[in-house]
C-alpha cells in the first residue's frame, strides 16, 4: 500500500488511527496490539504470501535475540547463535534479493547454474532484516534493555517505516512503547504529524513525479542522447531522487508523530552539503548511522588492532598513512561497496558505492593531511557545495542507469561525446559579453547568436530547473520550519530568519490544507523509488 | 472559530482544501480545453455533436473504433459518430435515449463494442457462453447481454433518466465536470508538464477536427500524443 494511495489516504490510515486513539485510551499496549496488526496488514495488501515471511522473520529473530541473551555469560554459544541468526538474514536476503540477479548474470556469461526461475523480491526486506540484525548485535553487545514480544513487533514492523526506513535504532524506539498507562489523545502531534504528511506528499506529487517522465526516457535511451538532453537526464533525476527520499521521509516522520511516535531524522537537506563525508550525514542519515555504527567502526578497529600487533612485533610504529590506510581507506571501501549492494543486484551499484567511497576517502585525506584553516568564504561555501553536488550527480548516474555501460554511456553524452543538440540560441545582442569568444564560440557551432529558433523550449526547461534548485539551495527545509515543535529525533537546529516559521495557526492550517488538495488532486500513484531497495 | 488551537488548525485545514477544489474544478469549468486530455477531449466532442441534434440519417455508437474506422465523409449518407474510447454499454443507453429524443431520428443506430465487454470470463481466463454481437439490433443486442450475462447490464432505470434529462444542461456540465476534480488530477498535471498554452491549442485543433468530420478522427493525425515532454522530449501519452 502506498503512502500517496486513495486507499491508504481514506482507508486504511484513517481506520487506524481511529482504532488506534480508541483502544490505546483503555490502555497503551492495545492500542500498540492493534498498531502491529495494522502494519501486517498494511504489509499484506501487496502481497499477504509475504506477511509468513514477515511473521518468521519477526518471530524468529524475537527468539534468537533472547537466546543470546540467556547465553551471553557463555560467549561460545552466544556467539554462535549470533552468528547463526545473522547469517540466517542474510541468507533470506541473499535469496530474494540477489540469487537470481547473480544466477541471470553467470548465465549470461556462459555458466551453467540452475536458473532459480523470478524471484519476488519482498518489498522493504532490506530494511527491517538491517533493523533486526543491529538488534541482535546489540542483545550480544549488551545494549538491549527491555525486551518484550509486543514492542519488538511494534519496532519492527510499525507500519511508517516498515518499507522504506528511516532504520529505526530500538534504543530510541522501546522505550517511547514502554511508556505505561494510557495514550492521551494529543492534537498537537496529530496537527504536526499531519502537516508533516502533507508537506512530504507534496514534495512527492508535485516535483518527485513531475521529472520522473523525463528521467525514464532518458536513461532508456542513454546510448543516443545528446549534450543538453544527457544534462537534462541527470539532473531532472537527482532532483527526482531527492524529493522522492525526502518527500518520503517526512510523510513517514509524520504519519509516526500523528501515532504519537517520534521517528529519527532521516533527510537533512543533502545537496547543501559543502563536503561528501556532509553530504552522507544529512542523506538516508539512518543509514549512514547503521554503516558506521555496525560496519564501519567495528571493521577498521578490527584492522587497526590487528595490524597495530603486527607492526608491534615487527617493532615498527604506525604511520600517519599507516593509519589512514587501515583505519579510513580499506574499511571506507568496504562498508560503501556493502552500501552499493544494499541498494540493488548488479554492478552499477557496486560502481555506485566504490565511487562513494573513493569520494570520502579522498576527503577524508584531505582534512587529515592538508586540514583546513579559517572557515571558507562564500564563495568557497559555494564552490565546496557545487563540487559536491557534481561529485553525488555522477554517482547518481549509476545508481538510476540499468547497467554500468548506460550510466556510463549518459555520463559519454553529458561529456558531449554523443554531440550537441545543436549551438545555444542566444540574442544578438549577448554578442558584445563574449567579447572575443563569441566568434569562436559561433564558428565552432556552440553558440548561435541571433537565431532564437527553439529558443523557448530550451529556455523553459532551464528555467523550471533553475526554479527547482532555488526551492533546494534557497528554502529551509520541513525540519527547519517546524524547528520549534522537534518533529524529529536528533534535530536541534534553529527555525529559518525569512521564512515564515510552522504554527498550530489558521494561516498554516489553510496553507496546509491547500498544498494537501493540490497534491491529492494533481497526484497520480507510483512508487517511492527507496521501495524497490 | 473553536478555541483550541489544533481545532481551529483542522478546521483552516479543511477549509484549505475545499478552497482549492472549488478554484481547481472551476478551472475545469471555464477553460477544460486548457486542461483535459485526449480523451476527455474527445468525449467532449462527442457530447457536443449529441446536443447539436444535426439532422442525419445513421448515428454511430460504440468503442474507439468506429471514430477513428468510419469516415462520414466518404460515405453517401449523413452520418454522425458519437463513439467514444472505452465506451459503456449502459452510458450509451442513456445516450442514445438523448439522440432519440431529438425532433428528427436517425434511420440507423450502429452499436459497435469489444467483445469481451461483454462476456464473462471463467477462472481460467476463457471467455464464456461468448456470443457475437455485432450487426443485430438494439433489442436483439440487449437480449444477447441478458443471454450471456444476465442481470450484468441493466439499462438504466426510466425515473433516473427522465430526472437528470430535466435539469438544464448548464448544470449538468457541473456536475459531469466538478462532481470529483481529482479524476482529471492526471489530466491536470499532463497539461502543467506539457504547458497549459499548447495543451489549449492542441486540444481546439483535436476537438476542431473532430466536430468537422462528425465525430471521425484521422489515425495519423498530429494529436497530443505528438508533442514532447518538457524534460524529456519524448512523445507524451496524452
Amino acid at each position: 500500500m502506498l503512502f500517496v494511495s486513495f486507499v491508504f489516504l481514506f482507508g486504511f490510515l484513517p481506520v487506524t488511527w481511529v482504532g488506534f486513539q480508541v483502544l490505546a485510551r483503555q490502555s497503551r499496549r492495545l492500542g500498540f496490539a492493534w498498531l502491529v496488526l495494522a502494519s501486517l496488514f498494511f504489509y499484506g495488501w501487496w502481497n499477504p504470501r509475504f506477511v509468513c515471511l514477515l511473521l518468521i522473520s519477526v518471530t524468529a529473530n524475537y527468539l534468537a535475540g533472547q537466546a543470546i541473551a540467556l547465553l551471553r555469560e557463555r560467549p561460545y554459544w552466544c556467539r554462535a547463535v549470533l552468528t547463526f541468526a545473522v547469517c540466517g538474514n542474510l541468507a533470506a536476503l541473499a535469496w530474494y534479493k540477489y540469487l537470481g540477479a547473480v544466477a541471470g548474470f553467470l548465465i549470461g556469461h556462459g555458466i551453467a547454474v540452475p536458473d532459480p526461475g523470478p524471484i519476488i523480491l519482498p518489498v522493504g526486506i532490506s530494511f527491517f532484516t538491517f533493523t533486526q540484525i543491529a538488534y541482535l548485535l546489540d542483545v550480544a553487545w549488551g545494549e538491549v534493555e527491555r525486551r518484550d514480544p509486543l514492542s519488538y513487533a511494534l519496532f519492527v514492523t510499525f507500519f511508517p517505516h516498515l518499507l522504506a526506513g528511516p532504520i529505526l535504532h530500538h534504543q530510541e524506539m522501546m522505550p517511547q512503547f514502554a511508556r505505561p498507562g494510557r495514550h492521551v489523545f494529543s492534537g498537537r502531534d496529530t496537527a504536526i504529524g499531519a502537516s508533516l504528511f502533507v508537506m512530504g506528499m507534496a514534495k512527492k506529487v508535485l516535483i518527485a513525479d513531475m521529472v520522473a517522465p523525463g528521467v525514464g526516457w532518458g536513461f532508456a535511451h542513454a546510448h543516443e542522447v545528446q549534450f543538453f538532453l544527457a544534462w537534462k537526464t541527470a539532473l531532472s533525476y537527482s532532483i527526482q531522487l531527492y524529493f522522492d527520499f525526502s518527500g518520503y521521509s517526512d510523510m513517514a516522520i509524520g504519519l509516526a508523530r500523528m501515532f504519537g511516535i517520534r521517528f529519527p531524522l532521516n533527510f537533512n537537506s543533502p545537496y547543501k552539503a559543502g563536503s561528501v563525508i556532509e553530504y552522507w550525514q544529512r542523506w538516508h542519515m539512518t543509514l549512514t548511522r547503521y554503516l558506521t555504527q555496525y560496519l564501519f567502526n567495528p571493521m577498521a578497529l578490527a584492522l587497526m588492532h590487528r595490524v597495530a600487533g603486527r607492526r608491534r612485533l615487527q617493532g615498527r610504529r604506525m604511520t600517519r598513512a599507516d593509519r589512514f590506510l587501515w583505519m579510513v581507506l580499506v574499511p571506507m571501501m568496504a562498508t560503501m561497496a556493502i552500501a552499493g549492494v544494499w541498494h540493488g543486484a548488479g554492478l552499477q551499484f557496486v560502481v555506485f558505492g566504490l565511487l562513494h567511497g573513493v569520494y570520502l576517502s579522498v576527503n577524508h585525506a584531505w582534512r587529515i593531511f592538508w586540514p583546513p584553516g579559517e572557515r571558507p568564504n562564500v564563495a568557497g561555501r559555494v564552490g565546496s557545495v557545487l563540487l559536491t553536488y557534481g561529485c553525488v550527480l555522477v554517482g547518481a548516474v549509476f545508481f538510476r542507469a540499468d547497467s554500468v555501460t548506460a550510466a556510463v554511456q549518459l555520463l559519454a553524452g553529458m561529456g558531449g561525446l554523443h554531440g550537441a543538440e545543436g549551438p545555444v540560441p542566444l540574442p544578438g545582442a549577448a554578442a558584445g559579453l563574449f567579447g572575443p569568444v563569441g566568434p569562436l564560440l559561433s564558428r565552432h557551432g556552440l553558440v548561435s547568436f541571433g537565431d532564437m529558433s527553439g529558443a523557448a523550449g530550451r529556455y523553459a526547461d532551464a528555467a523550471a530547473l533553475a526554479l527547482i534548485y532555488a526551492v533546494i539551495w534557497g528554502l529551509p527545509n520541513t525540519q527547519q520550519i517546524m524547528a520549534r515543535y522537534r518533529p524529529a529525533l536528533g534535530w536541534n537546529g534553529a527555525e529559518p530568519r525569512i521564512f515564515p516559521p510552522w504554527r498550530i495557526s489558521a494561516g498554516w492550517g489553510l496553507a496546509i490544507g491547500a498544498l494537501g488538495m493540490l497534491a491529492l488532486t494533481l497526484h497520480q500513484t507510483s512508487e517511492f523509488i527507496y521501495f524497490q531497495f | 472559530m473553536p478555541r483550541a488551537p489544533w481545532l481551529r488548525f483542522f478546521a483552516c485545514l479543511l477549509l484549505g482544501g475545499v478552497a482549492v477544489w472549488v478554484a481547481l474544478a472551476a478551472w475545469i469549468m471555464l477553460a477544460p480545453l486548457s486542461v483535459l486530455g485526449f480523451d476527455e477531449v474527445q468525449v467532449l466532442a462527442a457530447t457536443a455533436l449529441l446536443e447539436r441534434c444535426d439532422p442525419v440519417r445513421v448515428v454511430v455508437f460504440g468503442d474507439s473504433r468506429p471514430i477513428f474506422g468510419i469516415d462520414p465523409g466518404s460515405l453517401d449518407t449523413s452520418v454522425v459518430i458519437l463513439a467514444e474510447g472505452n465506451a459503456s454499454p449502459v452510458v450509451d443507453q442513456y445516450r442514445l435515449q438523448q439522440r432519440l429524443a431529438c425532433a428528427r431520428k436517425p434511420d440507423l443506430v450502429i452499436l459497435s463494442y469489444i467483445l469481451p465487454a461483454f462476456v464473462r470470463v471463467n477462472a481460467n481466463g476463457f471467455w464464456t457462453n461468448g456470443a457475437f454481437t455485432h450487426g443485430l439490433g438494439l433489442d436483439e443486442q440487449w437480449a444477447v447481454m441478458r443471454a450471456v450475462a444476465p442481470g450484468l447490464f441493466q439499462p438504466m432505470q426510466t425515473d433516473a433518466a427522465e430526472t437528470y434529462a430535466e435539469l438544464p444542461f448548464g448544470l449538468k456540465t457541473v456536475l459531469y465536470r466538478s462532481y470529483f476534480p481529482v479524476f482529471y488530477g492526471p489530466s491536470v498535471l499532463n497539461a502543467q508538464q506539457t504547458g497549459l498554452r499548447s495543451r489549449l491549442e492542441s486540444n481546439e485543433r483535436v476537438r476542431d477536427l473532430i466536430m468537422a468530420g462528425h465525430g471521425h478522427l484521422e489515425g495519423r493525425m498530429a494529436g497530443p500524443g505528438r508533442r514532447r515532454h518538457w524534460m524529456s522530449g519524448c512523445r507524451t501519452a496524452g
